[in-house]
């Protein structure tokens, strides 16, 4: 199982690191586990798929359908992570 | 609120036989004379059929007519007369339907404007389209008033009707000089006055990028956009039966395909209403029992690349794309995951009525190895010449010519810009007759030994990213605008997703504006879709031996 670090924010920061690649430096500081899509005007379908890749091959943990329907803010896509590698590591 | 018993003695009028021969269907049946007429005619035919399914809010036909035709008579109490414009800004949904068919209906033609333009790109809209009366909601004060705010007083229109807020608040109503709201609606009529409004009154004005820094309104006549429909509807077989996603957005004409594919046939719409949706549409399709997908390609690359599509498997039984050229492999994918789906490429500008040919991989020819998928065959009415590069006379088989469009969907011009008008829609000069308008595309393409259109390109600076349309000269034209800079020029980087990158140089060397001024600068006039992702800073432009801006130079620098 992968091992996160988890700072103040909530966010790990793989994840972190996932979306500054996406969106860049200057989004770094607004990128918590707060923040939703329509906060970030760089979010748009291009990073999105990005991001949900990455996060598939980082975290080695597969996106259902239903699943990025709803990966519309960072705090459920850091649930859904931590859900899938809880999972992993209980099989 | 009235009944819409009225809707049978308006609908039979409204109806006109138009058969028309060649291209794809030779047959194209009965249609409707407006636009707008197929809604009453639904209304009357399956009244409590559902006509627009927005997730929390369903409408059937009946309710569809009705507010519709409230909405009418307020702009018709307001003086609204054919061919002169009315605005909205308002995002994909039941209120967006029921404003374009109201307009349309009282007489007007619509301009759409959506939430996602920037205050000065409504503005921009505003100023160039003139219209005296704007509808919105609540939803976007803000937006309104920011865009009114950089208007001067005679450019501004006098009467906001806002469809949900009965109390708008005070500070709009010092910037329009009339507001009002849902209250101010008249009852739905019992029995309806005819529209004063034919085939030849324009239907809506659509905006579009244009090069010199304002977006320019694309004037289209009901006549060319139903005829556009009686071919879409019979070619892909669209029936009363289906539900059709609406994910383009309304100031996007692929939305058309969508929203009267639907209402032309008695179907359900069903609009997506969040970015969530637009961005991952497959659990959308599934839960929404969507069974035609309209967009452009690029709206499914979440679909391609997370390997999704299997799953609308029994959901989906037709695939439409268009607004940008089709990649191959997306459509290989396509028939991998869902080899039952039939897949059609569409292609086609503003100015002809959406899409003007069409391609069904498989049925109309193979995938070769090509890195877009064909555009096909033109519609019915349409007559498609690719000509020579340097003379008006037919190009030869597979030698890549500018592609021409003639034929019932091409459309009248650009709104109060004679000018470009003349420079587009040309005399046919393959007519013979000197009386036949051609619209000049700006495309490259050729026809292949089989009769088949392939579309290889762009002969100048606009490009497509993500299926939106983008004249490079506008981003540099607001560049320029900025206090600093110089010289601008922006190029367009091949990928999937096309990225646009651009150079700027400054008029004083020593002030460096930060990447951040110059994107805060675009996002205060330009839709996200068109602000660069980087701005690389030069002391001077590459420039050729002509001293003109070396745009290859620039490609090669800013890779």
């Amino acid at each position: 199982m992968n091992q996160m670090t988890r700072p103040a924010t909530g966010l790990d920061e793989r994840l972190h690191g996932l979306f500054v690649d996406a969106f860049g430096e200057d989004y770094a500081d607004r990128i918590t586990i707060d923040a939703r899509m329509e906060d970030i005007d760089v979010w748009d379908s291009v990073a999105f798929v990005g991001i949900l890749l990455a996060i598939e091959s980082t975290y080695g943990i597969k996106i259902g359908m239903g699943e990025a329907a709803t990966m519309t803010d960072i705090a459920t896509i850091q649930s859904i992570i931590d859900q899938k590698l809880t999972a992993a590591g209980a099989s | 609120m009235g009944s819409a018993v009225g809707w049978d003695l308006l609908a039979v009028d409204r109806i006109v036989s138009a058969p028309v021969p060649t291209g794809h269907g030779s047959d194209v049946g009965a249609g409707f004379a407006c636009l707008h007429d197929c809604v009453e005619f639904h209304a009357r035919r399956r009244p409590e059929h559902v006509a627009i399914d927005a997730g929390g809010e369903a409408v059937t036909y009946r309710d569809l007519a009705d507010r519709t035709a409230r909405l009418a008579g307020l702009l018709q109490e307001r003086g609204v007369q054919p061919n002169r414009p009315v605005g909205f800004l308002l995002d994909n949904g039941v209120s967006a339907c029921c404003a374009l068919l109201g307009i349309m209906r009282a007489g007007g033609c619509y301009v759409p404007m959506t939430p996602n333009f920037p205050a000065g790109r409504v503005a921009a809209v505003m100023a160039d389209a003139g219209f005296g009366i704007v509808i919105s909601a609540a939803a976007f004060y803000d937006l309104l008033e920011s865009a009114m705010q950089t208007l001067p007083e005679g450019d501004r229109p006098g009467t906001l009707i806002v469809l949900d807020d009965p109390a708008p608040p005070a500070s709009l109503r010092g910037l329009f000089a009339t507001v009002l709201g849902p209250e101010d609606l008249p009852a739905a009529p019992d029995d309806p006055a005819p529209a004063a409004v034919g085939p030849e009154d324009l239907a809506y004005i659509m905006y579009t990028s244009g090069t010199t820094g304002r977006p320019k309104g694309v004037m289209l006549r009901h006549r060319n956009v139903t005829a556009f429909l009686r071919w879409a509807v019979r070619r892909f077989g669209l029936t009363g039966a289906d539900r059709i996603a609406n994910h383009s957005r309304v100031t996007f004409d692929v939305s058309i395909l969508d929203i009267f594919g639907a209402f032309f046939t008695g179907a359900t719409l069903c609009p997506l209403t969040t970015d969530g949706e637009r961005f991952m549409p497959g659990q959308f399709i599934v839960d929404r029992g969507v069974t035609v997908w309209v967009s452009v390609p690029s709206a499914i690359r979440s679909l391609i690349k997370l390997g999704h599509l299997g799953e609308l498997a029994g959901t989906l039984r037709c695939g439409l794309f268009c607004g940008e050229a089709l990649p191959q492999d997306y459509a290989a994918a396509w028939r991998d995951a869902l080899p039952d789906v039939p897949i059609h490429n569409l292609y086609g500008p503003t100015e002809a009525a959406v899409a003007c040919t069409s391609f069904e991989v498989g049925a109309d020819g193979a995938l070769n190895a090509g890195r877009f998928v064909p555009i096909g065959l033109p519609s019915t009415g349409t007559r498609i010449h690719v000509l020579r590069s340097d003379a008006d006379v037919p190009a030869a088989p597979n030698e890549v010519g500018r592609l021409m469009i003639a034929g019932t969907q091409v459309g009248k011009g650009y709104w109060r810009r004679p000018d470009l008008t003349e420079a587009a829609f040309r005399v046919n000069p393959l007519a013979g007759n000197g009386d036949e308008v051609v619209y000049d595309t700006g495309d490259l393409a050729y026809v292949d030994d089989a009769g088949v259109l392939h579309f290889v390109g762009r002969g100048d600076t606009q490009v497509k990213v993500n299926g939106y349309r983008i004249e490079l000269g506008e981003i540099e034209a607001v560049l320029a605008e900025h206090p600093q800079v110089g010289e601008a020029a922006v190029i367009c980087l091949d990928g999937d997703p096309p990225v646009l990158k651009a150079a700027v140089s400054f008029y004083d060397r020593s002030a460096a504006a930060a990447n951040g001024d110059l994107k805060a600068h675009c996002r205060a006039m330009l839709p996200a879709y068109m602000i660069p992702s980087e701005f690389a800073v030069l002391e001077d432009l590459p420039r050729n031996a002509n001293d003109k801006i070396d745009r290859n130079a620039l490609r090669d620098m800013l890779s």
